[in-house]
């Protein structure tokens, strides 16, 4: 079991030397995750304010958007990510004057995309179910208080994870998405006010 | 029986598949003592390296069929050295 987890991380090590498809990958979950989150905040921001009071109906639409979002961003990275790599492997194939179909160079690119558009489809999908979960299990309008709360501490985390992307000061990075939620927050409050 | 002693190949190789990575798994081949890498040129998307390989046994298919899955391209076979001993 060891040597297999072993052989299969090495593996991902080398196909990531090959490809650079960690950087990717952050990129992908951090801007999808927020874009889920986002729109999930701003759904449940809305039934708030306008007292919908089913929870169900709650989870069923939220879901329903972020499965929409997942499968947009499975969809559109999995087209995007092979287009791209197909050109890189078509000029590669051209400097080395050789094929390179069946070569671990190929299967390195080819699981880049599949796993990029995984991350890309998954993601929304994952922090949607995440900022759902109090109304599963704790009566409104509570749940709604919790939500919102898991909401600005996910957009906080998500900055901070940045942070240490890019060795900056965490907490800033952290507030700076935090006020990207505090501010959809505000616009989405208003103009349900007016 | 006659073995291959030593081999040194010239090959171009992707820049982003690491040398040292090909370089320990040739030296993983059965009948390889060990393997030398020689980065002679860099170009936009390739390097381009000299190979040296000495072991008890080399096996010249089982060194292509690594060079080709990794994705590099065997230019040429520039020298082999044969027999019960290695000379020159």
């Amino acid at each position: 079991m060891f040597a297999f987890i072993k052989r299969h991380a090495e593996r991902l090590r080398y196909y990531d030397a090959i490809t650079g498809m960690n950087k990717i990958l952050r990129r992908y979950f951090v801007m999808n995750s927020f874009d889920g989150a986002l729109t999930i905040f701003g759904l449940l921001l809305a039934s708030f304010a306008a007292g919908v009071k089913d929870p169900l109906l709650i989870v069923k639409i939220g879901m329903g958007t972020a499965i929409a979002i997942g499968f947009s961003g499975l969809t559109g990275a999995l087209l995007t990510e092979r287009a791209e790599r197909l050109r890189e492997i078509k000029k590669m194939e051209l400097a080395l004057h050789r094929r390179l179909d069946n070569t671990d160079y190929k299967r390195a690119y080819d699981f880049a995309a599949l796993i990029t558009a995984a991350v890309d489809g998954l993601s929304p999908l994952l922090v949607a179910t995440i900022l759902l979960s109090p109304f599963f299990i704790i009566p409104l309008p509570h749940a709604y208080y919790y939500a919102f709360g898991l909401a600005l501490v996910f957009f906080f985390l998500l900055g901070v994870f940045l942070g240490e992307v890019s060795r900056e000061n965490l907490i800033l990075t952290g507030v700076k998405f935090l006020f990207a939620g505090v501010a959809c927050m505000g616009i989405i409050l208003f103009l349900e006010g007016i | 029986m006659t073995t291959i002693r030593r081999l040194v190949l010239d090959v171009m190789i992707p820049l982003n598949v690491p040398s040292s990575e090909l370089a320990l798994k040739l030296s993983k081949l059965t009948g390889v003592d060990g393997v030398d890498l020689l980065v002679t040129e860099v170009e936009h998307r390739i390097e381009k390296a000299k190979i040296t390989m000495e072991g008890e046994n080399i096996n010249l298919d089982g060194v292509r069929a690594l060079l080709d899955k990794a994705g590099a391209s065997l230019q040429g076979v520039d020298r082999i050295t044969c027999g019960k001993r290695v000379v020159g």
